[in-house]
């Protein structure tokens, strides 16, 4: 196939999940996708925290690893659905308003670069589907999920908006369905399918906290209620919100959900037939063993 | 009726989520029943009566942490029948409150921090050691030192990028 991107490696995977990284390489190892380091790249910074001190120079420093990224003749490919996001916002935003370019330019001009914008911005699931796939995909399947229950969290940055966001249908996306489907897995439908973990705005203070928490667990009876085995994340962040707020819930209650957390790239490499503790989900801390075990 | 929102970063406003918008809101709420944040903790995030406010008392609502309750979902930013920006309007009003000086603790914590490795979370050595154990590359504690001159040399000129002390 041939494909290669430039990692774009997110704080959160680099520094806190580390299973999300190590599960998107090894499957698209499997399938014979390079992915290329590169030294230069910083955090995405994101609008939410960076932009909100100032537009500007938050729009510089998030187009500065676009100039970066145009040293190279491959697109971004991301990890985390908030990178993807905000990357593809102020591509959005540079190639649509000249005076931000300008101001923006400016400010790149100062370390020797201007804004270039040639390397489109793609995640590990967008991937997944539109450059690989769902046909190819299901020809490397070896083996079936058949019988999992598994609910789909799209994650917000993932379809919304779709003013720049094209991946998918906001309101009712499908994509990470029929990407479930792949695998002989049953994608469920619950309410909460396209909702928020708050993982961009939890770091904000202790309400920002609580709300975090509040809405995991909102998550988590969503997915219940609708008798899932386990929730389906394409985004490192939703995936920490949803396994931390089930640990942090216990403590305060007593009363463990225990539904496994899963990054869409384990799901789809144990269909592969990679083994879970090559896809680094030894690290999880909602145990997935049992559900694992059915699917021997 | 011109709102100092419009009259502050005017050109800036108008160009990103066109500032003359913010007054076709009539209150319909769709934004506030689609937040997420508003649905847990619906006694200190609204965002209807937040538009609000930013429209008809802006100075006030700088100095609130309600502005910073926003979890960039872009829910409400979907679904506005009136189409108002609402997410990126409230990333603008921070950058005006911040221009007030008013930094919030944590997000000025994090500037700091990206301001000192490139990143949002710390890579300890230990964690390094993790991922190194876990067979992926070990990064060090900050990004490249390129990189991080670079973020020094953007950020010098930003009058409201006053947290590097």
């Amino acid at each position: 196939m041939n494909l290669e991107y430039s990692l774009f490696p997110g704080c959160v995977p680099s520094a806190r999940e580390f299973s999300c990284e190590v599960s998107a390489r090894k499957v698209f190892e499997a399938l014979d996708v390079e992915l290329h380091d590169v030294g230069d790249f910083t955090c995405c910074m994101p609008a939410c925290l960076v932009h909100s001190f100032d537009y500007v120079t938050g729009l510089a420093l998030t187009s500065r690893n676009f100039c970066v990224a145009d040293e190279f003749n491959r697109d971004i490919l991301t990890l985390c659905v908030s990178c993807y996001g905000n990357l593809s916002r102020a591509k959005k935003l540079m190639s649509e308003n000249g005076d931000l370019r300008r101001r923006v330019d400016e400010l790149l001009a100062a370390v020797g670069k201007s804004y270039g914008g040639k390397a489109s911005v793609k995640h590990s699931v967008t991937v997944l589907y539109e450059d690989i796939g769902i046909e190819s995909l299901k020809k490397n399947v070896t083996k079936t999920l058949k019988g999992i229950r598994a609910a789909p969290f799209y994650g917000c940055h993932l379809i919304r908006p779709r003013e720049y966001l094209s991946f998918d249908d906001p309101a009712f996306p499908v994509k990470l369905d029929e990407l479930i489907k792949v695998t002989g897995a049953t994608s469920v439908m619950h309410r909460e399918r396209a909702g928020c973990c708050i993982g961009c705005g939890s770091f904000f203070g202790e309400v920002a906290e609580e709300a975090a928490l509040r809405l995991s667990v909102d998550i988590l009876d969503s997915a219940r209620e609708a008798e899932a085995d386990c929730v389906i994340v394409t985004c490192p962040y939703c995936f920490l919100q949803i396994e931390m707020g089930q640990l942090l819930f216990k403590r305060r209650t007593g009363e463990l959900y225990n539904l496994p957390v899963l990054h869409y790239t384990d799901l789809l490499g144990l269909s592969l037939g990679i083994e879970p503790k090559e896809l680094g989900m030894d690290l999880h801390k909602i145990d997935p063993t049992p559900l694992l075990e059915r699917i021997k | 009726m011109e709102t100092e929102i419009a009259s502050i970063s005017k050109e800036l406003l108008q160009r990103s989520i066109n500032a003359e918008k913010l007054r076709y809101c009539y209150g319909c709420g769709t934004c506030t029943a689609s937040c997420p944040v508003a649905k847990v903790v619906p006694e200190n995030f609204n965002p209807r009566g937040l538009l609000q406010k930013i429209f008809f008392d802006l100075n006030k609502t700088l100095t609130e942490d309600e502005l910073w309750l926003c979890a960039w979902c872009y829910t409400c930013y979907e679904r506005c029948p009136q189409e108002l920006k609402t997410t990126e309007i409230f990333l603008l009003t921070r950058n005006l409150a911040v221009e007030k000086g008013y930094f919030p603790k944590q997000p000025t914590a994090l500037i700091k921090l990206i301001l000192r490795s490139g990143r949002t979370l710390e890579v300890t050595p230990a964690r390094d050691r993790k991922r190194a154990a876990l067979g992926l590359r070990e990064i060090g504690e900050t990004v490249s030192e390129k990189a991080l001159r670079e973020i020094k040399i953007i950020t010098e000129k930003s009058s409201t990028w006053r947290v590097r002390e």
